[in-house]
């Protein structure tokens, strides 16, 4: 086991590592030169020299991939082309609102999605089953603007009850006023990717659960004359988790994805949003540091679902 | 006959059959938009004009036929699409079968690798891409590509392996057939199925990372797309203010949902065709 | 006897096992310093419990797994030492029906296609046109209708496949077949006709097969010769009749009273062995069937038998008839 962790540990250290050095390379594939972009052509050589010296822009490519994985270690990320800040300044500012955005999303889609797929698969071929069966393709079809618009139409421009923008209505108050304040702007967010995930959730709890009642094990325990609810909480459960809790870990990813979209059709202060605002003021520092920070969010949630599935799991113990 | 078992095992699976209809229908609107309707360009007659038996789906802030804009961005969330699975098959298909059939360091090292792309955030990666790169058709189309191949190649990759362990494998290896005949014949057609079921999943997410992208403003700024009417509609703040022409990116939407959901449809038909468990 | 055209020499095969990084590696020891001749123009059988090694012989003989040690000479080569290059033109002389009629046949492989392609890959024929009169020949000599050349492999039933996969092998020319179980799969009736098959095919096509099964009564109704194996090791062999006539080995009389015979006469007991086989990975010391065998003694616990040959072709590896054991002379 300890083993495994260590292996798992590595493997998730190795994709930030080429995540970084993809980040790095591709704003060397940019036509044209980064300073160009940011420099006034007006500005005389010598003040060009300079911002290339500010940025390392004199090295060669090698050294300053050295330097960039370097800092990278130390926190560093450079320096934002628009607003001169720290990177990493401006994406510690901006984290928070996507992980407390993900993390309501996350918590919601386990446990509503997980009751949904364990009700579907018992109930199976029930209507309840194919209306599931039914959102299930409706959900992994969606797509983030259409249901943020959708949403947004209804509830704040016909109904007027939920805002349709940002993280709270200035002026942001104090202690619970705050909290209903921004609870409310975080409602139709996290409503959007809570629709297009769960749907994945659902899929993957009633396809196992289906598969794990089939299995030899669990017709012996019935046939046992054990009580249904205890057969299916102490022994399907825990089997039928296992691909549920790994797509979890794997559709972070395309959660985050989602979340750009999200973040940016309601102005939701998050990374996605920073990266849409970057993307138009061509800071492309903030743009990789803001993809960095995302990869290694998604490593961390990968390795944690795979070491809780191991713990599930005893066939990986073993084989760790 | 083979053949013939699976169509016929796929036409009885309905919502299959709708699938593939539907998506026929979209890609019929792609290839005829020039004969369905004129190119929308300039300045229209009347501004978010309703839906009317004249603009089927309204008009849009400059005047023009929304329902003009939907096929014209049909054709290229299309293109964009096919080209982009094209792309995936080249890199993802070789890299699957041959780390599945080469175990060792080879396959180890793809599958790595692969593991690491499908690891990775995709939409971010490619926003960051398609921002540096500047936002041509065939640059999102590759971006998106390249960044597809990997569930591609797992696919491939777990049924090569899946597929070596058979006996008629083993049985070719010991009638003398060379181990490039036994990859590329005796494995290859053999995976058609479960490859085919992924390419059609992967051309649904084609089109909706092709309209997130040029709906965040990586599209091409020069051609209709999907995701370009809806950035247009919402710029223009057509959803939340008044007046409120509902129409610029409800058709739109209702479009690229649509069109998701055949492929995934049709995906899932293709699977229950294959396997003969479902099959009846 | 006719001339010996295989001799198998000491061949052994270990699988590594390994338990994660940092764990001992463990070894399945599959096939143990197996050796034996086979006579031009015999059937030898191979008889032995699943897990017995039995199926891992019988693809090392062919070269479809390495061996860990020993030889195969065929024609006075040794042809486990020979290059990939070198064994090419061997190959197809020695050929394999195997076991599982709907696996061993590719579901996307129309059989024509199937029974041609090795021809062609091997150059036996030297067109399309000739490798398909030449498979039409062969589907003609299994007993099978020509017409079936443009159908695909679902079409056919077990015993049909297996018709099929044995045409694919003749396609060869093969001088040796091995049968890995090529019958064990199928209904008893349609054993019947698929061995019926083979022995008509080896008088006309004088071949020579090494047949394969866990099926002491197949083995027995087929072979010249049998073998019989134990975990990895042979335990005796020897000529089909005198090896039912006059059975040394405990665990060979414990095989044959288990064959079901229609007239029961009283005279045969039911030998029923203790347990399962032990595992390969940890076989036991000293006689590997020490752990079941109703006829143990103190040495077999600690001595690994030798294997003697006790009347002319018939060897038997079992302390009983050892130096260390009682001698039945």
């Amino acid at each position: 086991m300890g083993n495994y962790i260590i292996r798992r540990i590595l493997k998730g250290l190795l994709t930030i590592f080429v995540s970084a050095t993809i980040a790095f390379f591709i704003i060397r594939l940019m036509p044209a030169d980064p300073v160009t972009l940011l420099i006034d052509p007006k500005m005389g050589p010598e003040v060009k020299q300079e911002m290339m010296h500010q940025f390392g822009l004199d090295k060669s490519i090698g050294e300053q991939y050295v330097i960039f994985i370097q800092q990278g270690l130390t926190g560093n990320l450079g320096i934002s082309f628009k607003t001169r800040e720290p990177v990493m300044d401006v994406l510690m500012q901006k984290l928070p609102w996507t992980l407390l955005l993900l993390s309501i999303v996350v918590t919601l889609m386990l446990a509503i999605g997980i009751p949904i797929g364990m009700l579907a698969a018992k109930k199976r071929n029930s209507w309840f089953d194919k209306f599931i069966s039914v959102f299930i393709v409706m959900g992994i079809s969606i797509f983030i603007p259409f249901l943020s618009f959708a949403l947004l139409y209804i509830f704040s421009y016909r109904l007027g009850l939920l805002p349709s923008g940002g993280a709270y209505t200035p002026p942001p108050g104090h202690g619970i006023a705050y909290i209903i304040n921004v609870g409310k702007h975080a409602i139709l967010p996290a409503l959007t990717l809570f629709v297009g995930n769960v749907a994945t959730i659902i899929l993957y709890t009633r396809n196992s659960m289906n598969e794990v009642l089939k299995e030899d094990y669990i017709r012996t325990a019935f046939s046992k004359g054990w009580n249904e609810k205890y057969v299916v909480r102490t022994h399907a459960l825990k089997n039928a988790m296992i691909p549920t809790i790994t797509v979890s870990g794997l559709i972070i990813g395309s959660m985050v994805g989602g979340a750009v979209m999200t973040e940016t059709v309601y102005g939701w202060p998050g990374v996605g949003r920073l990266i849409f605002d970057s993307v138009s003021a061509l800071d492309f520092p903030v743009l990789q540091g803001a993809f960095i920070i995302l990869a290694v969010a998604v490593v961390t949630v990968n390795i944690v679902t795979d070491l809780v599935v191991a713990w599930l799991d005893p066939r990986i113990k073993l084989g760790g | 006959m083979q053949n013939r078992t699976f169509i016929q095992a796929f036409v009885r699976n309905k919502l299959g059959l709708i699938g593939f209809i539907g998506v026929m229908i979209i890609v019929a609107l792609g290839i005829f938009a020039p004969a369905i309707a004129s190119y929308p360009k300039g300045y229209g007659p009347v501004t978010l004009q309703p839906p009317s038996g004249a603009n089927w789906f309204g008009t849009d802030g400059l005047g023009l036929d929304v329902f003009a804009e939907v096929v014209w961005g049909a054709r290229t969330s299309l293109y964009v699409s096919f080209m982009a699975v094209g792309v995936a098959a080249v890199i993802g298909i070789p890299s699957g079968l041959i780390s599945g059939y080469k175990k060792g360091t080879l396959g180890a090292i793809i599958d790595t690798i692969i593991d690491i792309f499908l690891t990775l955030p995709m939409l971010p990666l490619m926003i960051v891409i398609a921002a540096i790169v500047g936002s041509s058709i065939t640059n999102v189309a590759l971006v998106i590509g390249i960044l597809a191949w990997p569930s591609l190649a797992r696919v491939t990759r777990n049924s090569t392996m899946k597929i070596s362990e058979m006996q008629y494998i083993e049985a070719a290896k010991c009638l003398g057939i060379s181990s490039r005949t036994i990859l590329f014949k005796h494995i290859l057609l053999n995976l058609a199925g479960p490859v085919l079921v992924n390419m059609t999943l992967v051309m649904a997410t084609a089109v909706l990372s092709e309209s997130g992208l040029s709906f965040l403003g990586l599209g091409d700024p020069s051609t209709w797309s999907w995701g370009s009417i809806l950035k247009k509609a919402w710029d223009s703040g057509a959803i939340i203010d008044t007046p409120n022409p509902w129409w610029w990116w409800f058709f739109t939407s209702a479009f690229i949902m649509v069109y998701v959901i055949c492929f995934n449809l049709l995906g899932n038909g293709i699977n229950d065709a294959l396997n003969p468990k479902t099959r009846d | 006897m006719s001339e010996i055209i295989l001799e198998v020499k000491a061949l052994t095969k270990h699988f590594d096992v390994s338990n994660g990084l940092f764990r001992k590696k463990g070894k399945v020891r599959a096939v143990e310093q197996v050796s034996f001749d086979v006579y031009q123009s015999e059937t030898l059988g191979i008889v032995g419990e699943s897990g017995s090694g039995k199926s891992t012989l019988g693809r090392l003989i062919l070269r479809l797994l390495s061996p860990t040690a020993g030889s195969v000479v065929y024609k006075g080569m040794d042809i486990l030492k020979q290059s990939s290059q070198e064994f090419r033109a061997i190959r197809s002389e020695l050929q394999m029906v195997f076991q599982d009629p709907y696996a061993s046949l590719n579901p996307r492989i129309k059989i024509g296609d199937a029974i041609s392609e090795p021809m062609l890959a091997n150059k036996k024929v030297a067109n399309v046109k000739e490798a398909r009169a030449k498979t039409l020949e062969l589907l003609e000599l299994v007993g099978l209708r020509t017409e079936m050349f443009q159908r695909f492999p679902h079409e056919f039933s077990g015993g049909q496949r297996q018709r099929i996969s044995i045409a694919r092998a003749l396609a060869l020319e093969p001088k040796i077949l091995v049968c890995d179980e090529a019958v064990s799969a199928l209904d008893v009736s349609v054993q019947a006709q698929i061995l019926n098959l083979f022995n008509q095919l080896k008088r006309q096509l004088d071949l020579t097969y090494i047949f394969i099964s866990h099926d002491l009564a197949v083995v027995k109704y087929i072979s010249d010769r049998i073998l019989v194996m134990y975990l990895g090791e042979v335990m005796e062999i020897a000529p089909t009749e005198q090896l039912f006539a006059k059975t040394y080995h405990p665990y060979t009389e414990a095989l044959i009273s288990s064959i079901p015979e229609p007239s029961t006469k009283g005279k045969k007991q039911r030998i029923i062995l203790q347990g399962d086989i032990p595992s390969a990975l940890n076989p036991p010391s000293g006689c590997k069937f020490n752990t079941r065998c109703f006829k143990k003694m103190e040495i077999c616990n600690t001595i690994h038998p030798e294997i003697l040959e006790l009347e002319p072709g018939h060897f038997v590896r079992c302390h009983l008839y050892s130096k260390g054991g009682v001698d039945l002379g």
